[in-house]
């Protein structure tokens, strides 16, 4: 019980050993390996996931600069198409305005000769009348000599006046 | 009575075996050795059987018992050392796991190495050997001699005194703890041979077994760390 034996815990000794170096063959260090390669993998996908992150964020920030520029562009060509339809309507109105003002006074300028004519017309008309009336009267009293003088005279002063 | 003693006396001798001659010496195997080695062979062969074909994805229930052996084992005893120690947590957990089985291997009709106090001799002068050379390894030789001369040089006799000492009281321990609890199963066993000793059986033979295996691999963790930092 007691007794201690030297070839005993020789063989003890070399036995841990043995066990020892043997465990550590296909106990720990297989175990290890492949847990440190699950690490690196679980940190190698992390990284990965992550560089994804990044780039999905740049695409992501693109998008929105291109949508706003898009948007920009959008609103510049809706000024543009507004500024040259106000230009446009601008020009109709004034030609309008000029055709207007052209029609006026062609108008004006017609009703004038109208006038001219009719008021011409009318003089021609008085002075035939006024022969007319002449005549009968003169001839109740004297020749035609007397008739066609007096015929001119009357004309002078129409004439005159 | 006589009986008795006589009966226990035989439980309590560790057999040879068998013994042969090298060189003109006599070699004698003893009843410990034996059993160390089917203790090894189980230990090696569980191993064996349990990390073969590793998988990094899909792995095997059996691979997850592996790994989930040598992560918690491994993460005790490294709670226990520290990270600095890292490098000696594989050696204190194979004698975590030898001093486990051999306490409990008696269960299985086999006497216990760790009753043989040539074997916990053993297993603490690997201890004291460890601690020593990890705090040459961690410290220098100069460090190392300077340790027993802190905190203050008057207690070097102490320190030196603390070679001696830890292990002795590593060894003597496990070997008294082993050994009580034999000598007191057995009395049990004569004194009411039916399911009384089957309830001790648990205190004595698995819990105490296993905690004195962490004891002695706590003692020597700490001890290493102490002789690192």
């Amino acid at each position: 019980m007691l007794s201690i034996e030297a070839s005993t815990i020789i063989f003890i000794i070399i036995n841990l050993l043995v066990l020892f170096i043997a465990l550590r063959l296909v106990l720990f260090k297989p175990v290890q390996r492949i847990i440190e390669q699950r690490q690196k993998e679980a940190e190698s996908q992390f990284r990965e996931a992550e560089e994804k992150l990044v780039e999905a964020n740049d695409l992501k920030a693109q998008y929105e600069k291109s949508l706003k520029d898009a948007e920009d562009e959008q609103k510049k060509a809706l000024a543009e198409a507004r500024r040259s339809a106000d230009e446009e309507y601008q020009k109709i109105i004034d030609n309008a305005k000029k055709e207007a003002t052209k029609v006026k006074q062609e108008a004006t300028a017609k009703a004038e000769e109208e006038k001219e004519k009719i008021l011409k017309g009318a003089e021609q008309e008085i002075a035939d009348m006024v022969v007319d009336a002449a005549r009968k009267i003169m001839a109740d009293r004297k020749g035609s000599e007397v008739d066609g003088a007096l015929y001119n005279k009357f004309l002078e002063k129409a004439g005159d006046e | 009575m006589g009986g008795i003693s006589k009966e226990l006396m035989e439980e309590l001798n560790c057999e040879t075996v068998f013994s042969f001659t090298v060189a003109g010496i006599k070699v004698n195997v003893s009843e410990a050795v034996v059993v160390t080695w089917i203790i090894m062979a189980v230990l090696i062969l569980v191993s064996a059987i349990l990390t073969a074909n590793l998988k990094v994805h899909n792995i095997s229930k059996r691979q997850a018992v592996a790994e989930l052996i040598v992560t918690k084992l491994t993460g005790m005893v490294e709670n226990m050392i520290g990270p600095k120690g890292k490098k000696y947590v594989p050696y204190l957990t194979t004698v975590l796991l030898y001093i486990g089985l051999s306490n409990t291997i008696g269960l299985f009709g086999f006497k216990a190495p760790t009753k043989d106090l040539s074997v916990t001799i053993a297993l603490a002068f690997m201890s004291i050997m460890l601690v020593e050379a990890a705090g040459i390894y961690e410290r220098g030789i100069k460090g190392w001699l300077h340790k027993f001369i802190e905190p203050i040089p008057v207690v070097a006799p102490i320190n030196l005194l603390e070679i001696v000492t830890r292990p002795l009281s590593l060894c003597m321990r496990l070997f008294g703890n082993v050994l009580g609890a034999f000598v007191i199963m057995e009395l049990i066993k004569i004194v009411v041979p039916v399911i009384l000793p089957a309830v001790f059986s648990c205190y004595f033979d698995i819990f105490d077994g296993l905690l004195q295996a962490y004891v002695f691999v706590f003692l020597t963790s700490l001890y290493i760390s102490e002789a690192i930092e």
